[in-house]
C-alpha cells in the first residue's frame, strides 16, 4: 500500500514502548502492531488523534505516502 | 441495561424456546393425528371430514409419514432459528453465520408454507382410501396462515440478505483500529 505507517520511528523519538502507547491510547497492544505494520484497512481519527496527543506529534509525522513508482525504484 | 445485554438475555431465552418448539412440535402433530376420529366424533367442526369413523391403522401410519414432510422442513428451519438466537446470546449480532442462519429459517419457512396445504390433503386423501368408491376425497386448501407465513418467509429472506450485507460492514469496521 503507498501509505506507510511510520509510527515506528516516532516511538523511538520518543522513547516509548508500544505497550506503554498502547495503554496510553487505549487499544489492545495487538491492534497497535497491526497499524505499525500497516496491516489494518484504516484508522480511526479518535485513534489518530489520541496517539497524537500522548506523542505529541502531528498525523503526518506518522504516515507517509510512498507513490508505487517511487517505492519500485527504492526497491531496485 | 445495555441493547447488547438485552440481546444477549432476549437470545438465550428464545434458544430455549426454539428447542421446547423442536420437541413439542412431532409430539404435537402425532397426538392430534391420533385424536382426528374422536375429533370427527366429538367435535362439531371436525364432523364434516369424509374420513372413516375407525381408519385403518395402516393408512393412519401413511398419513402421518405424509404429514412428517413438511414438519421436517419446518424443524430444520426451528434448528436454524436456534442457532441464530445461540449466536444472539454469545454477543454475535453482525457475524455472517447469524446471516445465513437467518436465510435458512426464512426459506425453512417458504417451503412449509408450499408444502403443508399439499400434506394435508394428500393425508386426508389417504385416510379416505379405505371408504367405498364415491366417498373418497381430495381436499386442498390454502389458508391465511399459509399466505402469512409465505409473506413472513419472503420478508425474512430479504432481510437475511441484508443481514450479511451488515456483517460485512461489521467485518470492515472491526479491521478499523
Amino acid at each position: 500500500m503507498p501509505i506507510v505507517v511510520t509510527l515506528d520511528v516516532m516511538l523511538a523519538r520518543r522513547k516509548m514502548r508500544s505497550k506503554d502507547l498502547a495503554e496510553a491510547v487505549g487499544i489492545t497492544e495487538a491492534n497497535l502492531s497491526l497499524l505499525k505494520q500497516g496491516k489494518v484497512k484504516g484508522l480511526r481519527f479518535a485513534t489518530l488523534e489520541r496517539i497524537c496527543a500522548v506523542l505529541d506529534c502531528q498525523p503526518g509525522d506518522l504516515l507517509a505516502y510512498h507513490p508505487p513508482a517511487a517505492r519500485e525504484a527504492a526497491d531496485d | 441495561m445495555s441493547d447488547l445485554a438485552a440481546i444477549r438475555r432476549m437470545g438465550r431465552a428464545m434458544a430455549l424456546a426454539c428447542l421446547a418448539a423442536m420437541i413439542a412440535l412431532p409430539l404435537l402433530l402425532t397426538g392430534a393425528w391420533l385424536a382426528l376420529p374422536e375429533l370427527k366424533r366429538t367435535w362439531p367442526p371436525f364432523a364434516i371430514l369424509p374420513i372413516p369413523a375407525e381408519p385403518e391403522p395402516g393408512l393412519m401410519v401413511a398419513g402421518w409419514l405424509v404429514l412428517l414432510l413438511p414438519l421436517v422442513v419446518l424443524l430444520w428451519g426451528v434448528h436454524r432459528l436456534r442457532r441464530l438466537f445461540l449466536h444472539y446470546a454469545q454477543g454475535e449480532v453482525f457475524s455472517v453465520d447469524a446471516a445465513l442462519c437467518l436465510s435458512g429459517f426464512a426459506r425453512a419457512v417458504l417451503v412449509w408454507a408450499l408444502l403443508q396445504p399439499l400434506a394435508n390433503g394428500a393425508a386426508g386423501a389417504i385416510l379416505t382410501l379405505g371408504n367405498p368408491p364415491g366417498q373418497r376425497a381430495l381436499a386442498l386448501s390454502l389458508g391465511t396462515g399459509e399466505l402469512g407465513a409465505l409473506a413472513i418467509g419472503l420478508v425474512l429472506l430479504v432481510i437475511g440478505r441484508v443481514m450479511r450485507e451488515a456483517s460485512r460492514l461489521a467485518d470492515e469496521n472491526a479491521s478499523f483500529v
